[in-house]
């Protein structure tokens, strides 16, 4: 028997070998079996590398940078790291004209009403309700996200006023990649509110129209604040 | 199943193609904020990827450093070098091959080299005689143990999948150094783990 394969065993591992050299190495493979013990442990050790988990730091290090880089660490709107991974954090802060805000503070004092009179009714059923309401009409609570989502079209159409007097004070790069990100949000925009056409009360649908107009106003809002260049 | 929930499965349960693109898109709207000031842009590129950042500067430095402030001065390169970045790749991948460099560099530095002697010393002592310890090891943990050039291959190759000319060039090593690094690496790990 020829001698053991030293790094031939991570070189056919790697496929690295071909022709006579790849021969050579599997008959030996083939008849020595202290090499295939070796050759599957190496392997198991590749798996293992392969399968590594990314952990998540045991402090939060971003208040050192920020105070390197000159910013204010902004902890309140930072969620814990390990949310991180699933969920994108969006800073939902807004810049709503008082018209919008009066609006949208109507549409939170309707749908609270709505919810808690619907709690209400929920929380307390009689003999009565339950007559009154036959199983046909049970209809799922959705929620009517309606007049809240005309009062973010309003701020959205707004700030795309503004965004569209600004743009060429902005680097042209720059520029075309935030147009591009707000033609993409449009698309996700325009898909979840024609899934909601067919399904209105579906609540994951509603989140997410929200949630894409959020992006779409995060995005707007900071593109304006952008200084020219 | 409805319009809605199928639209529902697919976007919670699986990271379906509109998801990765709206992530994508997130992520090149931060970094275009990010290059023109925006300091909170930046911080959600760094929530994004502190993870996967903090996890390669640990394995590469193994015991020689001090991760949490090497991967903090990663992301403050990256800020300042974020108006080199010009989209050609995905940020990830920019901020990635950034960060090989700046742990690479770092560890070549003279102060650091008077310590990797003394390391590689104790590692191979420890791989080859009186570390004959008895239990089986932690993968992440084993790759402390090893000697800075193999550990630096194996990460670099069988970890993050880099190939062995990239390798080479990033160390400036050939090709043949870096596969003998990695067979020697690999050797080791097996028999930290086998035990």
């Amino acid at each position: 028997m020829t001698a053991h394969l030293n790094e031939e065993l991570s070189a056919y591992l790697n496929g690295e070998l071909a022709g006579a050299e790849l021969e050579r190495v599997e008959a030996h493979l083939g008849s020595c079996a202290q090499c295939s013990h070796v050759l599957e442990d190496l392997r198991r050790v590749v798996r293992r590398a392969r399968a590594l988990d990314d952990k998540t730091p045991e402090r939060d290090l971003w208040g050192g940078i920020a105070s390197r880089i000159g910013a204010a660490a902004s902890q309140p709107q930072s969620p814990t790291p390990a949310a991180v991974l699933q969920f994108r954090p969006r800073p939902r802060r807004f810049s709503f004209s008082a018209p919008q805000l009066a609006a949208a503070a109507v549409a939170i004092m309707t749908l609270s009403a709505a919810t808690a009179s619907l709690l209400v009714r929920s929380a307390t059923p009689t003999a009565t309700d339950a007559a009154r309401l036959p199983a046909a009409e049970v209809r799922p609570v959705g929620l009517p996200l309606q007049p809240l989502v005309e009062s973010y079209d309003a701020a959205i159409a707004d700030l795309e006023r503004t965004f569209a007097a600004h743009r060429y004070d902005l680097d042209t790069a720059t520029a075309r990649v935030l147009e591009q990100s707000l033609a993409l949000i449009d698309v996700a925009i325009a898909q979840a509110r024609a899934a909601l056409a067919r399904d209105p009360n579906n609540l994951y649908l509603n989140g997410h129209l929200r949630s894409a107009l959020d992006r779409k106003l995060d995005v707007l809002r900071r593109a304006v604040a952008l200084p020219a260049s | 199943m409805t319009i809605g929930a199928h639209l529902e499965a697919s976007l919670s349960h699986s990271p379906s193609r509109e998801n990765q693109l709206a992530q994508a898109d997130s992520e090149r709207a931060d970094v275009a904020l990010a290059q023109a000031g925006d300091q909170h842009a930046f911080e959600r590129l760094y929530r994004i990827h502190v993870n996967r950042i903090h996890s390669l500067v640990r394995r590469m430095v193994g015991s020689e450093g001090d991760v949490d402030e090497l991967t903090q001065d990663v992301f403050v390169r990256a800020w300042e070098r974020l108006g080199t970045f010009r989209g050609e790749a995905a940020f990830g991948t920019w901020l990635h091959r950034l960060t090989v460099n700046h742990v690479l560099n770092w560890q070549k530095s003279a102060w650091r080299e008077r310590q990797r002697i003394d390391s590689d010393a104790d590692a191979d002592q420890g791989a080859g005689r009186s570390r004959a310890p008895d239990v089986a090891m932690d993968l992440e943990e084993a790759l402390r143990l090893l000697p800075r050039g193999a550990r630096q291959v194996f990460v670099l190759y069988d970890v993050e999948g880099y190939r062995h000319d990239e390798i080479g060039k990033m160390l400036g090593v050939t090709e043949g150094t870096s596969k003998a690094q990695l067979h020697r690496a690999r050797m080791l790990l097996r028999n930290f783990l086998e035990r």
